[in-house]
């Protein structure tokens, strides 16, 4: 199955209560977003992408810092193609299964570190992911 | 208005429109780096652009921020941006 054609449902998160300021909110159980696979989900005031890449899971806000496009609803997690002077130019790809394109224009960020590939100088804020019960939740 | 349900309609209002954040956002500037943040709550950051050599941090924070409140203001659900067919997206 494609595991993008899985996770195709947006929907808001359960809040789940928390301690002090932090805030934790369910995503979805487990066997709903499997490795390959992310879903939008709304946490609070905002909307995150939560990934399962290779079986680790990621979250990361849904807003592209180049025109605050929806960085993280590309359908497809992907590698990426560089070239340098320690590859004689030659291209290589890297970072396969592991980077998110967002739809507006392009721009393409890795996943685990939230950096954007184009721009290193660039993070996205990465949210803490665990599991309770099977069920995957996000802490802000 | 209530807070509680000031929150509650601004969130429904961004789900309704698709965008990422209820609120407008605002630029946090600190001396290694610059933090978009939401306005509401400034140590709540979505985006960090490292201060480090030639790169414009400043610039791209605010033009974020700017892009961003403006279509808050607007009501912009950024359909007129995509530039992929609908069934790139993960919604399509």
């Amino acid at each position: 199955m494609d595991p993008a054609e899985s996770t195709v449902e947006a929907g808001a998160v359960k809040s789940a209560g928390g301690t002090g300021s932090a805030r934790e909110f369910e995503v979805c159980p487990v066997d709903q977003l499997p490795p390959g696979g992310h879903v939008i989900r709304q946490a609070g005031n905002r909307q995150l992408g939560v990934f399962n890449v290779d079986g680790e899971y990621y979250a990361l806000p849904n807003i592209c810092p180049h025109q605050t496009g929806p960085a993280c609803q590309g359908k497809y997690l992907v590698g990426a193609v560089r070239a340098g002077e320690d590859t004689d130019w030659i291209p290589e790809w890297i970072f396969d299964g592991q980077v998110m394109v967002c739809p507006w224009h392009g721009l393409e960020y890795h996943v685990p570190t939230g950096k954007c590939l184009a721009f290193p100088n660039i993070s996205l804020r990465r949210y803490h992911v665990f599991v309770r019960d099977d069920m995957i939740m996000v802490r802000l | 208005m209530n807070v509680d349900r000031e929150a509650a309609e601004q969130i429904l209002l961004s789900q309704v429109l698709g965008l990422a954040v209820a609120g407008p956002l605002a630029v946090v500037d600190t001396e290694a780096a610059i933090f978009v943040v939401l306005a509401e709550d400034q140590q709540d950051w979505l985006v960090r652009f490292e201060k480090d050599g030639q790169f414009p941090a400043a610039e791209w924070a605010h033009h974020m921020v700017d892009v961003y409140n403006d279509r808050l203001r607007r009501g912009d659900t950024g359909d007129r941006w995509q530039a992929r067919p609908p069934g790139m997206h993960l919604d399509g």
